[in-house]
């Protein structure tokens, strides 16, 4: 990385950090996941710099856009009038002490396997992932659309249940 | 047509001035301005009325069901773009391939339909 590369992917590896430190520091779930939107916006950008704006665009699309928007609805259903995050702090604990050993072993893991290091990054196209979608992979691409419609009815009928 | 990073560096200075503008420009308001609150003054502008209960209240599930199809179509959407992208160069047996996938999401709208999920009643 050189220069002005090293700048933007510092700034917004800085933004992400930030923004995850306030998404499990606040005591409202609501601003909480408007944070978890500005992190994912970051990720974003790190996704750009890294000269892969599809992925970054479509993160911006459907988790900013779709995800987040999905999370804040849950909230606003399921969250009583002006009520505050107050766990222990034995339960915080309890909750904080398996997420930190699982990423700590994703951080050695990470640290210690040699990865290849490539001097030019294949620029992969959209034109050409939808041509392969449609010739080499098409038998995922229809499953994806399954998988899809199982997600859909799901969705109805959890939704519908809950109506009740 | 793959963009490269210095295609994209004004993206990220746009980002980062805008940023930077609505930060200034509120530091610089809280400089100037004299702070004199009272009760009303601190009040939420609701129209000219005064307002009344929570600033969020508890929203109906009907939301979320739609918040849920989004996130469907949504990802329905990434699948769909590349091919629309190099439509001209795949041809016919291509467009049956995405006939046949939007299809099947065609039988969960229709599910949907038939619940009553998009009925807004």
């Amino acid at each position: 990385m050189s220069g002005p590369e090293l700048v933007v992917f510092s700034l917004l590896g800085l933004a992400g950090v930030g923004s995850a430190v306030a998404v499990v520091s606040g005591k409202d779930l609501f601003r909480s996941t408007l944070f978890f939107g500005s992190f994912l916006l970051s990720v974003a950008g790190l996704y750009f710099t890294l000269e892969a704006s599809f992925v970054g665009i479509m993160q911006i699309f459907v988790y900013v856009g779709g995800v987040v928007v999905m999370i804040l609805f849950g909230i606003m259903l399921t969250q009583q009038e002006g009520a505050r995050l107050n766990a222990s702090l034995e339960r915080r604990l309890t909750v904080a002490g398996p997420v930190a050993l699982l990423a700590g072993i994703l951080i050695a893991a990470i640290m210690t396997t040699s990865f290849k290091t490539v001097r030019e990054v294949p620029g992969v196209d959209i034109a050409t992932l939808g041509k392969l979608f449609t010739n080499d992979y098409v038998l995922p691409f229809e499953i994806v659309s399954v998988l899809l419609l199982a997600a859909l009815v799901g969705a109805v009928v959890v939704a519908k249940e809950r109506e009740k | 047509m793959s963009t490269s990073f210095y295609d994209l560096i004004n993206v990220f200075v746009f980002t980062l001035v805008g940023t930077a503008f609505v930060g200034i420009v509120l530091f610089v308001s809280k400089l100037v301005r004299c702070k004199n609150p009272s009760p009303e003054k601190l009040a939420p502008y609701e129209c000219g009325n005064k307002a009344s209960g929570e600033a969020r209240p508890q929203t109906q599930i009907r939301y979320y069901l739609f918040a849920l199809l989004l996130v469907v179509f949504d990802v329905e959407m990434i699948f769909l773009f590349p091919w629309g992208v190099a439509f001209r160069s795949l041809g016919l047996i291509a467009l049956v391939e995405v006939a046949l996938f939007i299809g099947i999401l065609l039988l969960g709208l229709a599910f949907a339909w038939r619940k009553g999920a998009l009925k807004w009643q």
